[in-house]
C-alpha cells in the first residue's frame, strides 16, 4: 500500500513538473497581458516536436536539442504576438481568446497534417532502465525531467528578481500605467513576456514528451490541464501555478492509482468548480 | 423625516479609514453640496450610500427603511440614482438608445406581453421613448440624439450621464462632480439644470469641487476631511468656517 | 433599424421557404441546409450570452449534448419524441440554470474558463459514464419521430423533407423569441450589461439576473437543436460535446456578427456550406479554419453583417477625398 503511494507520488512528480512549466507560462501572459493563450497547449506540442525531428531526424544531441527546439518556439510564440497580439491589444479579452484560439487550431491540424497522428517516441541519451529508489521505480529520464522543470522555475525566479527585464515585468504586473510612466517600454515586456511563455511551454513539451511521446493532439489536454492548475492557484500568481502543478500531478496520479483511470481527467475539472465556488482567486491568488 | 440618512458610517479600506463615523442627513427637495479636499473620502461616500461599497459599520437609511446592505440596482429600484466621477456612458449605442435604457425601471412589461407584442407592450415602449426625447429636450442635447455616445464630446458626455439618471425617474439624484473638466460656459449650463431638476421635486445630492457652483446652489453644506465630517451648514456659515479654510489651505482647487 | 416589411413580404418569403424540398436541389444540399438550420439555432443561442450580454461562454455545447442525450435517452424509453424534445429543452434549461447560477458570478476570462470546465466535465462523464450514455460506441438507432393524429395524419419522419420542417420550424420560432427579446426592455438590459455594468446597475438593473435570463434562454434552445440533431443523425455519440462544435460556433458567430440577429444567422449557414464545399482541400480544411479565424478577427471584427455599412462609408469617404479637387 503504502509503496504504491509512494510510486504514485513520483509519477505525480513528474507530470507536476510539466503541468508546473506549462502553468507558469500561462499565468506570465494572463498576469502580465491579460490575455487567456488557448495555444498554450500547441506551443507545448509544437516544443516536443522540434525537439523531436531535431534528435530523431538530424540526430543533434538531446540537450543541444532541447535548447534550440525552445528557442524556436520562443520564435513562434514572438512573431505571433508582435504580428496578431499587439495590433488588438485594446480590444478586450473577446478577441484574444479568439485569435489564440485560431493559433491553437491552425497549429494542431497542420501539425496532425505534417507529422501524422501516430505517437512518436524520442530518443534519449537516458538508459531506459528504471532505478530503484526504495521501493520506487523511477527512470533516468524521469529524474532528468524532475531536475530540469526545478532548474528553469529557479532560473526564472532569479531573472524575474535580479535582471532589469524581470524587475520591469514586475513593474507592469503590478501597474501598466504606472510602469509605462516609469519608462518602461511596454511592448519590449509583452513580447518578452509571450515568447518566454512560449519558451516555458516548450521546455515542458519536451521534457514530457521525452518520457512519454510526442503527438500532434498533445497540445489540447496539456491547455486544460494548465487552466486547470492556474485557476487553481491563481490567475496571475507564480508560486500558485507551481504549488498547483505539483497537486495536480500529484493528485492525478493518487486518483488514477486509487481510483480509476477514466475519471482521471475529471479530478481537474473538480476541483476547479470547486476553486471557483469557494475561492475565486485561487489558493495563493491576489483579490482582483 | 429625512429622506436619507447615514449613522456613524465607516469605510475602511485594510487599515485606512477612508469614511470615518459620518452622520449625514438629507431632507426632501434640498440640494445639498458634498465638498472637501483631494482624498477626503466624498467619492467613497458616494459608493457606499448606492450600494458599490459595503460598510465596514455603520448605517444607512432611506425614508426609514434600512438599506444599508443593499446592492446599486435595488437602491435604484427605490429612486437613488447616481453619475460617476469618472464619466460612464453606454459608449456603443446611440444618445437617445442611452437614455431609453435608462427608463429600464419605470416600466414592466409582462414577458408573455413582450413575446406576443400586444398593443400594451408596444405603447410602454412608444411611451418611454417619447419621455427619452423629452428628457433629451430638457438637456437641450436633442439634436444628438442619434449619436453614438463614445463619439460625443466630454462635456456632452456628462450631460447624458444626467440624461440617463434622469431616465430612471430618481427620488433622490446623486451627481459626482457633474462641473468637473467643464468651461464656464457648460459649468453654468449644469448648474441651471440642477435647478430645474430640483423643480421636478427631485432632491439633489452633489459632489463639487467647483466653488462657485457649489455655493452658488446648495441650501446647505456638508465639509469632509480625512474621511470625517468637520463641518456642516449654510454657505454662507461654510465659507468663514475656520475649519474648512484650514483644510483647504495650500490646497489649489481648479475648477475646469 | 427595425425595417418594416409588409405582412405580404413576409408571407411571400414564408411560402418561398416552405417550398425550398420541393426546388431542384439535391440530397446532398437539403441536409446541409438542415445542418444549418441547427447550428443557426445554436449560434442564435451563444449570441445572446456572448453577442449582447458579452460574455464569451466557451460551454453552450454542453447544452446540445445535454438535449441530444436527454431526446434520445427518452425516445429510445419509448416516449414520444414531441415529448422528449420539449424535455430536451427543459432539461437543458435546467443545467443552463445550474451552470449560470455558478459560472455568471465570475466575468471575463473566469467565466470564459469555467463554462468550458463545464462542458469538458459533461463531455467526461459522457464518455464515462457508459451505462447510460454507452460511452465512445454512442446510441444508435435513435426513434424517427413521428405525428398520429387518428383519421387525420400518419407521419413518420423518414424523408429528409420531413426533417427540413422540422428544424426550419424551429429556427423559426427561435428567430421570433429572440427578435422579440432583444427589441424589448429585456434586450435593452442584456446591451446595457455589455455596454458598461456599473452604469446598468445603477440604474436598477440586476446584472445578474438577466446575465442568467440569456444563458438559460441560449441554453434552452441549443437543448432543442440537439433533440432534433439526435434525431435527424439517428446516433449520437461522445462528439456531441466536442469543442470543435464550440469552435464551429465561435466562427459562425464573431465572421456572422455578434450582437445582430441576422449574423449568427449568414454565420451558421456560410460556415456549414464552405467546409462542405472546400472538400477538395478538406485534409488542410481544419487548419484554413484556424487562419480564417485570426483574419476574421483582426480584419472583420464587427462580421459580415457589417460589410455592406463598411463598403458604403469607404466609398463616402473616397468620395469626400476626391470630391473637393
Amino acid at each position: 500500500m503504502i509503496e504504491q503511494f509512494l510510486q504514485q507520488l513520483c509519477n505525480g512528480l513528474v507530470m507536476g513538473s510539466g503541468y508546473a512549466l506549462m502553468a507558469v507560462g500561462l499565468t506570465m501572459i494572463f498576469g502580465l497581458m491579460y490575455v487567456v493563450n488557448f495555444a498554450h497547449g500547441e506551443l507545448y506540442m509544437l516544443g516536443g516536436f522540434f525537439a523531436y525531428y531535431l534528435t530523431a531526424l538530424f540526430g543533434i544531441n538531446f540537450f543541444l536539442s532541447l535548447v534550440i527546439a525552445i528557442l524556436m518556439v520562443m520564435g513562434v510564440g514572438l512573431i505571433f504576438e508582435v504580428f496578431a497580439l499587439r495590433p488588438l491589444r485594446e480590444q478586450g479579452i473577446l478577441t484574444t481568446v479568439l485569435i489564440t484560439i485560431g493559433l491553437s487550431i491552425f497549429l494542431k491540424n497542420t501539425a496532425l497534417i505534417l507529422w501524422s497522428p501516430i505517437p512518436k517516441n524520442m530518443p534519449t541519451p537516458f538508459s531506459p532502465i528504471a532505478l530503484t529508489l526504495g521501493s520506487v521505480y523511477i527512470t533516468e529520464e524521469r529524474i532528468f525531467a524532475i531536475i530540469a522543470a526545478f532548474t528553469v522555475i529557479v532560473c526564472l525566479h532569479l531573472m524575474l528578481q535580479k535582471t532589469k527585464i524581470g524587475k520591469a515585468m514586475r513593474a507592469t504586473f503590478q501597474n501598466k500605467e504606472s510602469a509605462a510612466l516609469m519608462g518602461v517600454d511596454i511592448n519590449r515586456v509583452y513580447s518578452f513576456t509571450f515568447a518566454l511563455g512560449s519558451g516555458l511551454a516548450a521546455i515542458a513539451g519536451v521534457l514530457l514528451g521525452s518520457v512519454f511521446f510526442v503527438q500532434p493532439t498533445m497540445g489540447s489536454l496539456a491547455t486544460s490541464k494548465a487552466f486547470i492548475v492556474v485557476i487553481l492557484g491563481g490567475l496571475g500568481s507564480f508560486p500558485g501555478a507551481i504549488g498547483g502543478g505539483f497537486i495536480l500531478g500529484m493528485a492525478e496520479s493518487l486518483g488514477a492509482g486509487f481510483i480509476s483511470t477514466g475519471y482521471k481527467d475529471a479530478i481537474g475539472f473538480v476541483f476547479v468548480i470547486l476553486i471557483l465556488l469557494f475561492m475565486p482567486s485561487g489558493l495563493f491568488g491576489r483579490k482582483k | 423625516m429625512a429622506l436619507l440618512e447615514t449613522k456613524k458610517l465607516t469605510k475602511y479600506f485594510g487599515g485606512l479609514g477612508a469614511v470615518k463615523d459620518v452622520d449625514f442627513l438629507i431632507n426632501r427637495r434640498e440640494i445639498v453640496s458634498l465638498i472637501g479636499p483631494n482624498g477626503a473620502g466624498k467619492t467613497t461616500f458616494f459608493n457606499l450610500i448606492t450600494g458599490f461599497f459595503r460598510p465596514t459599520k455603520g448605517k444607512i437609511f432611506y425614508k426609514e427603511e434600512d438599506i444599508t446592505n443593499l446592492k446599486p440596482h435595488q437602491l435604484a429600484v427605490r429612486g437613488i440614482i447616481r453619475t460617476f466621477q469618472k464619466t460612464k456612458v453606454f459608449p456603443g449605442v446611440t444618445v437617445l438608445e442611452g437614455v431609453i435604457m435608462g427608463s429600464h425601471l419605470t416600466i414592466n412589461p409582462h414577458i408573455l406581453g413582450i413575446l406576443s407584442n400586444t398593443a400594451a407592450t408596444r405603447k410602454e415602449e412608444e411611451k418611454v421613448r417619447q419621455k427619452a426625447l423629452d428628457i433629451l429636450n430638457f438637456l437641450g442635447i436633442e439634436y444628438r440624439k442619434d449619436i453614438l455616445a463614445k463619439n460625443l464630446p466630454y462635456g456632452e458626455q456628462r450631460i447624458l450621464e444626467i440624461a440617463v439618471a434622469l431616465a430612471a425617474d430618481p427620488e433622490l439624484l446623486l451627481l459626482d462632480e457633474p462641473a468637473t473638466g467643464m468651461n464656464p460656459e457648460e459649468t453654468k449650463r449644469v448648474t441651471k439644470l440642477i435647478y430645474k431638476i430640483r423643480e421636478k421635486g427631485i432632491t439633489v445630492l452633489l459632489v463639487e469641487h467647483d466653488m462657485n457652483v457649489v455655493m452658488g446652489i446648495s441650501d446647505s453644506i456638508v465639509v469632509l476631511d480625512s474621511g470625517e465630517v468637520i463641518a456642516r451648514g449654510l454657505p454662507q456659515e461654510i465659507r468663514e468656517n475656520k475649519e474648512v479654510i484650514k483644510a483647504y489651505l495650500g490646497e489649489e482647487y481648479t475648477h475646469a | 433599424m427595425k425595417k418594416r416589411f409588409s405582412y405580404f413580404r413576409w408571407f411571400l418569403f414564408l411560402f418561398f421557404l416552405l417550398s425550398v424540398p420541393f426546388l431542384p436541389i439535391g440530397n446532398y444540399q437539403l441536409h446541409i441546409i438542415i445542418i444549418g438550420c441547427i447550428y443557426a439555432v445554436m449560434v442564435l443561442s451563444l449570441n445572446l450570452i456572448t453577442g449582447y450580454v458579452g460574455e464569451l461562454s466557451l460551454g453552450n455545447v454542453a447544452f446540445f449534448g445535454v438535449g441530444a442525450f436527454t431526446s434520445a435517452l427518452l425516445t429510445l424509453g419509448g416516449v414520444s419524441f414531441w415529448v422528449s424534445f420539449l424535455a430536451a429543452g427543459m432539461v437543458a434549461g435546467i443545467f443552463g440554470s445550474l451552470i449560470g447560477y455558478i459560472t455568471l458570478k465570475l466575468r471575463g476570462a473566469y467565466f470564459v474558463i469555467v463554462t468550458l470546465a463545464f462542458a469538458e466535465i459533461l463531455r467526461l462523464i459522457d464518455t464515462n459514464w457508459t451505462s447510460l450514455t454507452n460511452g465512445p460506441m454512442g446510441l444508435s438507432n435513435i426513434p424517427l419521430p413521428e405525428i398520429h393524429i387518428p383519421y387525420l395524419l400518419n407521419i413518420t419522419f423518414s424523408d429528409k423533407i420531413h426533417f427540413y420542417y422540422l428544424s426550419l420550424g424551429l429556427l423559426l420560432l427561435a428567430l421570433y423569441v429572440v427578435y422579440r427579446l432583444v427589441n424589448s426592455r429585456i434586450g435593452r438590459a442584456w446591451v446595457s450589461i455589455r455596454e458598461n455594468e456599473d452604469l446598468a446597475k445603477s440604474i436598477g438593473i440586476n446584472a445578474f439576473n438577466y446575465a442568467l435570463l440569456a444563458f438559460v434562454v441560449g441554453a434552452i434552445f441549443t437543448g432543442l437543436g440537439g433533440s432534433v440533431y439526435a434525431h435527424y443523425m439517428s446516433f449520437i455519440g461522445p462528439d456531441v460535446f466536442s469543442f470543435s462544435i464550440t469552435v464551429s460556433m465561435l466562427i459562425m458567430l464573431i465572421m456572422g456578427g455578434k450582437g445582430t440577429i441576422i449574423g449568427p444567422i449568414i454565420g451558421a449557414f456560410v460556415f456549414t456550406a464552405l467546409p462542405e464545399y472546400l472538400r477538395i482541400a478538406q485534409l488542410y480544411r481544419l487548419s484554413i479554419l484556424g487562419i480564417i479565424l485570426i483574419f476574421a478577427v483582426i480584419f472583420l471584427p464587427a462580421g459580415i453583417v457589417s460589410m455592406p455599412k463598411r463598403i458604403i462609408s469607404f466609398i463616402k469617404e473616397r468620395r469626400r477625398q476626391f470630391g473637393t479637387s
